[in-house]
């Protein structure tokens, strides 16, 4: 019996031991906290990114995460404070920005870890559309794990009770928008028929970029934000100088009002209250409408621009990045795999406004915007391009890029406008930083 | 008895010392990479020198002439306005009854106290062309047209410079008002009383010239505010529309974390030292020597 014993107790220890490695990566080694840098504190990306902590606390809920909320739409604030952490050599564990260009940027600066053990692990190479997969992928790494699926950056949103009144539907190309803005202003003179927000100065590129698309196709939309077009040759400079001349048109008949008072949140609160009618945004703006309690179909509506046999699904991405040197590297990872559960993401999008980018996440949307939008990215895959000023062009393009449309707004000299475009382009060596989205 | 004296004084000098070394050391390093091709990602052993590339840039790009023109604004309509008017406030405290004065003097210094962050927010509602305050009591007095007073880059700069003067107003106050009290002034002005001198006569012959030191202080911090203003501006216009309100501070701010240009934008941090200076040293040793002679 003594010798039994003797015999059970190594064996026991044995399995024990040799059981340990087994255990899922994620309590064995995770560490005790979590430092996270992230952009998400506008109505309804609040709400969205709430949802990942939920789930994540449920499941290492030993694990303290610090939370850094940084505002400021399109990763605008959150730059600032993630570059002097990395320049210091500070990094923190997990941080929010734009992937495509904007991730490339802190991949050629030497700062992100490759994360391809995550996509392999939870196959998100398999059941994410390529296009997405490549605003991620760079120099044969992955880098970042999308965090809000995929947004579409090119839909009108319009007051419905407005619209209903006038008997409006929602403009398809620039000729339908002068249209239906003329009919507003004559009926409904104090309301302000197309409002941007200066403020957030990034905003004014979601009204250039559909426009510069419905003028130069697809083709030339790509090529002109990765610096590929000859603004001193004809057949380039036309597509441009045409969207330049409508958004003049705009503002001459007083049908585009933008303004510096507002940030992006507070122009979509214009046409929620009624005081202005329309406003081109991301899907993000839905979650917006819907945060602050107003139904989809009911009290607005939202559709593509340019619509109709025009339209284009223009993607946008935001992505968390795991730094080199990550304290927390475990809690990081852990935080990166639970981003690519289908369920968790799909409850995420819910929130955000967005569609989960798994195929493999369910695709019942309760707002047609949504279903329009799965509809259209399964059915038209060619029409799925990058946003060209967020996803393509290099990120110091955009603020200079962005700067010169506003200053387009009040001077509304087209032929400077041309000239600026081209020299900001030279400026910011576009061409020479966009060559990895035309690699294979 | 002195060597030990000396040793202590050195002993409880050297943390400021330490502190006022490593400020010095920052500036010499930012002018230093302002010659340098340094950017975001750009490691200590691969930056190059550039010369004066990175000055050249700036000075070749119509939007840091526009930035420049801004500071130069600031400084004027800020620091002149901000100082005669705290100069009166005081005047009018200091000659009001001690009760009055003891409710107006927090009014007056309360806005100081605010962060820039709070009333930039407060002066954005304010100004906001639909639902601020200043365009609906415009209305109510009949006025039909928006004024877009943060939307139009002509006028915008000078509603964030109102707010700044609201601000810094009752700083100066405070400081006038307290050379205002020192007892040689006082004497001073019941002498001239007695010999018969109007308040007009007081203020400029006895009062103002009094008045050096704390001058000196106040146009010297207004000085250095307005040429390193960056928070009311962010907070209210963000430098726009476009970049019509931007000054100095803004673009390097924008220079280094949204376009990655680190040495152009140690380039427009040197710009502001250098202004900054060239604009203090001569007032200040003019000020001073001038003072001097007076006694």
């Amino acid at each position: 019996m003594r010798g039994g014993f003797k015999l059970i107790v190594p064996i026991l220890c044995f399995l024990i031991l040799s059981a340990i490695p087994l255990l899922p990566l994620t309590y064995a080694q995770i560490e005790n906290e979590l430092i996270i840098y992230h952009y998400y504190t506008a109505g309804g990306e609040r709400e969205a990114i709430d949802v990942y902590f939920k789930y994540f606390k449920q499941k290492y809920p030993f694990v303290k995460i610090r939370e850094n909320e940084v505002p400021g739409g399109a990763a605008e604030n959150i730059r600032a404070v993630v570059m002097s952490r990395l320049e210091a050599g500070n990094p923190p564990d997990i941080f929010l920005d734009l992937a495509g260009a904007n991730m490339k940027r802190y991949v050629d600066a030497g700062y992100l870890a490759p994360v391809d053990d995550i996509w392999k692990k939870t196959g998100m190479e398999e059941h994410v559309p390529p296009l997405l997969r490549k605003m991620c992928y760079f120099y044969g790494h992955y880098y970042g794990v999308q965090a809000n699926n995929v947004h579409r950056e090119n839909i009108l949103f319009y007051n419905k009770h407005i619209f209903d009144e006038l008997g409006l539907k929602p403009p398809r190309n620039p000729q339908e928008l002068l249209e239906v803005a003329k009919v507003i202003k004559e009926r409904m003179p104090r309301v302000m028929p197309l409002v941007v927000s200066t403020k957030d100065y990034w905003h004014v590129a979601f009204l250039m970029d559909p426009i510069i698309y419905y003028y130069g196709g697809k083709d030339y939309y790509l090529r002109f934000y990765t610096g590929r077009v000859n603004l001193s040759k004809p057949e380039d400079v036309k597509p441009l100088r045409e969207a330049l001349n409508f958004v003049k048109e705009l503002l001459e008949k007083g049908y585009l009002v933008p303004s510096n008072a507002w940030t992006w949140d507070m122009s979509a609160a214009q046409i929620a209250r009624g005081r202005a009618a329309m406003g081109i945004y991301g899907d993000w703006a839905l979650g917006y409408f819907l945060s602050i309690g107003l139904k989809c179909d009911e009290d607005f509506g939202g559709a593509p621009f340019p619509g109709g046999k025009d339209e284009v699904y223009l993607i946008g991405v935001d992505a968390f990045m795991m730094p080199k040197g990550a304290p927390h590297p475990h809690a990081a990872k852990a935080w990166l795999m639970l981003l690519t559960d289908p369920k968790i993401e799909y409850e995420f999008a819910l929130k955000k406004g967005s569609i989960a980018g798994r195929d493999d996440a369910p695709r019942d949307y309760p707002d047609s915007i949504r279903r329009e939008n799965v509809k259209f990215l399964l059915s038209h895959p060619d029409l799925v391009i990058p946003h060209g000023t967020f996803m393509l062009a290099p990120p110091a393009f955009l603020e200079d890029y962005c700067k010169a449309i506003i200053n387009f707004f009040f001077n509304k000299n087209v032929d400077a406008m041309v000239k600026q475009v081209a020299y900001l382009m030279k400026k910011h060596k576009v061409a020479e930083f966009s060559t990895w989205f035309w690699k294979e | 008895m002195w060597k030990v004296e000396l040793k202590y004084i050195l002993f409880f000098l050297l943390p400021a010392f330490s502190l006022i070394s490593l400020l010095y050391a920052l500036t010499v390093w930012t002018f230093l990479m302002s010659f340098t091709n340094w950017s975001f990602g750009v490691r200590f052993s691969n930056l190059k020198l550039v010369g004066f590339a990175n000055y050249a840039e700036l000075a070749s790009n119509p939007r840091f002439w526009v930035n420049l023109r801004n500071n130069i604004a600031w400084l004027i309509l800020f620091v002149v306005p901000t100082t005669v008017l705290g100069l009166i406030l005081a005047y009018l405290l200091e000659s009001s009854p001690l009760r009055l004065e003891r409710i107006l003097r927090p009014i007056f210094l309360y806005p100081a106290a605010l962060s820039f962050a709070v009333s930039g927010v407060l002066w954005s509602w304010i100004y906001d062309p639909w639902e601020g305050v200043f365009n609906d009591i415009l209305f109510k007095m009949g006025f039909k047209e928006v004024i877009p007073w943060l939307d139009d880059p002509k006028i915008a700069i000078f509603p964030i410079i109102t707010a700044a003067i609201w601000q810094y107003c009752g700083f100066a106050t405070i400081i006038f008002l307290a050379a205002l009290r020192s007892g040689v002034l006082k004497d001073a002005i019941e002498a001239a009383k007695v010999d018969g001198a109007g308040s007009a006569r007081i203020l400029i012959d006895v009062i103002l010239p009094n008045l050096r030191h704390a001058l000196l202080v106040v146009v010297s911090l207004l000085t250095i505010f307005s040429l390193k203003v960056f928070d009311l501006v962010w907070i209210m216009t963000r430098g726009g529309p476009g970049y019509a309100t931007e000054v100095l501070a803004v673009y390097m701010y924008i220079l280094a974390f949204q376009q990655d240009l680190l040495a152009p934008s140690a380039a427009v941090a040197t710009i502001i030292v250098a202004l900054t200076s060239a604009v203090l040293l001569p007032y200040t040793y003019y000020a001073i020597r001038r003072w001097s002679k007076r006694g």
